[in-house]
């Protein structure tokens, strides 16, 4: 009987691939920067509130 | 060979090394362009000024996109299921892109049916299908943190709202000849072409980006929930077809439709009713505020609540959202009056629950349906937005006007349509208390696994998956769970 599973098999996508760190930095950059601008702009607007 | 087919499913499984957190940017790619449809309303007043035409007219173009949205959602999620989550943001990319051209072009020619056309519907079918694309997915890749993960892409949708709108503002500035104090007319056709380049290249970093997990892949050391005794997290699997025969899917549809409603029913009316509540004490700068201030706390809602859920279950998260939601609806018509802080107070928190409901529901609908189909599900559960969508302002605008009818004013004027909403929520409240683990009659073959191959129909067939052979005592797969059940 087998002992590996497919899981096991495919558990080598845990083993993070070189540059992994840089591409997942680069990607969440990619969409943070925009929503971080996104947010700050209607967090100005939202000041108002508490500003008058 | 097609230079299209590295959208199929078969050419987008992740390989060894592949970082399952590169999935939530993808999906953000997506949800934060197609959020832009929140926004539309920055281009209202030049659009009505360039067709000169009334602000009905142009609203119709929103209400076209919404409804397309929901439709598109609803029937395009079998096929997004089978062609897999890069084929469906490839074709929503395309799609949303088109309409924001058409519409440009429908502007250009002062042609109003052109931007009916391009932005309502080809647009609108670009938002159904990018809001359900990367649901399955994530599900998938995150089946321990499946309401982390949706929050996260679904978090996108409000927060494209808030790019689209201050960019939006800056284009039209930017690109208008007209004096400042002008409505910038001129500036809308350069904007919409501008909106639709951009976002069919950010979007197509998320096509790029996505990946389907290999069949049978699990997080390390994971292993379902129902193994420890959580009735209320299946690991068996319901067909999109089945789950709308079962009685769980229309309680989820009820609590989805009463959330949603009641928050609308704020969203919708909240710069007049904050003056209404505080008439001379709140001014339309603090009233715009206050909109923002919802905005974020309708964003922040769908990441932490949805979050949450992961640890203390679904099915507590929506008794809170539905039942303290009614208690502060409840407040917020008898007391919200009192004084400012009360009441932003207490619309920040029911607001984050109306964010926090949208983000929540896809983790449910896998906890009730598995995850095989999920994203056709969570699609046709979409159809309780639009029917919400109509509802809360209607609600909340016919009882008012009769208040304000009868002579009423003030924060009485809206009283009886929060009680309304109160109503509602307790309905809401009810129905998901009557949502029971799904019959095993309505599972598919045990043979089907939670992570089917991509592609892989031989296996719904009943081809037998290789993890049968496991020797793994940790299931992770349903074949095994299931097996281990009997």
């Amino acid at each position: 009987m087998s002992t590996t599973t497919p899981h096991q098999d495919a558990g080598a996508a845990h083993e993070p691939a070189k540059g992994t760190a840089a591409k997942l930095a680069a990607a969440w950059a990619f969409v943070g920067i925009p929503l971080a601008y996104g947010v700050f702009e209607t967090a100005r607007k939202a000041a108002a509130l508490f500003t008058g | 060979m097609s230079p299209l087919t590295f959208l199929d499913k078969e050419h987008s499984v992740a390989a060894p090394g592949y970082s399952r957190w590169l999935v939530p940017p993808a999906a953000l790619a997506i949800h934060l362009c197609i959020g832009q449809v929140y926004a539309l309303s920055v281009f209202k007043t030049p659009l009505v000024e360039r067709f000169d035409t009334s602000e009905t007219a142009i609203a119709i173009v929103f209400s076209i996109a919404i409804v397309m949205l929901g439709l598109s959602a609803a029937f395009g999620g079998k096929w997004m299921e089978r062609n897999g989550p890069r084929k469906a943001m490839f074709l929503s990319a395309v799609c949303f892109s088109s309409g924001l051209l058409i519409g440009a072009l429908g502007v250009a020619t002062d042609q109003l049916w052109l931007l009916y056309f391009g932005y309502g519907v080809v647009g609108g079918i670009g938002l159904g299908i990018g809001y359900i694309s990367p649901v399955s997915t994530l599900i998938k890749w995150f089946p321990d943190r499946p309401g982390l993960a949706t929050g996260m892409a679904i978090m996108g949708f409000g927060g494209g709202a808030f790019i689209a709108s201050a960019l939006s503002a800056r284009l039209l500035s930017g690109y208008s000849s007209l004096p400042a104090d002008a409505v910038p007319t001129d500036a809308i056709v350069p904007a919409f072409v501008t909106l639709g380049l951009g976002y069919l290249v950010f979007m197509m970093f998320g096509v790029f980006t996505v990946r389907v997990p290999p069949a049978g892949w699990a997080p390390p050391g994971w292993t379902p929930k129902e193994d420890h005794g959580n009735k209320m997290m299946t690991t068996a699997n319901v067909s999109a077809d089945n789950a709308l025969k079962t009685r769980q899917f229309w309680f989820l549809w009820t609590v989805l439709f009463c959330n949603v409603t009641a928050g609308i029913g704020i969203l919708e009316q909240a710069a007049p009713m904050i003056r209404d509540f505080f008439p001379g004490e709140v001014t339309a700068a603090t009233a715009a505020g206050f909109v923002g201030l919802l905005s974020l706390f309708n964003m922040a809602g769908r990441f932490l609540w949805s979050s949450t859920s992961d640890v203390i279950g679904r099915k507590p998260t929506y008794m809170i959202y539905l039942g303290v939601g009614a208690v502060l609806f409840f407040f917020l018509a008898t007391a919200g009056n009192t004084a400012v802080p009360v009441f932003v107070l207490l619309a920040c928190v029911i607001i984050s629950f109306y964010g926090g409901g949208f983000a929540t529901i896809p983790a449910y609908l896998k906890d009730m349906f598995g995850a095989f189909q999920v994203g056709a599900i969570h699609g046709r559960l979409l159809t309780a937005w639009s029917a919400a969508g109509v509802a809360g302002p209607l609600i909340v605008n016919v009882i008012t006007d009769g208040q304000r009818d009868s002579g009423v004013e003030g924060a009485a004027a809206y009283r009886p349509s929060l009680l309304v909403m109160v109503a509602l929520l307790v309905v809401g409240f009810v129905a998901n208390l009557l949502v029971r683990p799904v019959s095993d009659e309505h599972h598919e073959p045990a043979d089907d696994a939670v992570y089917p191959a991509p592609g892989d129909d031989a296996a719904r067939r009943g081809a037998r998956q290789p993890a049968a052979t496991t020797t793994t005592a940790a299931p992770t797969t349903t074949t095994t769970t299931t097996e281990a059940r009997r």
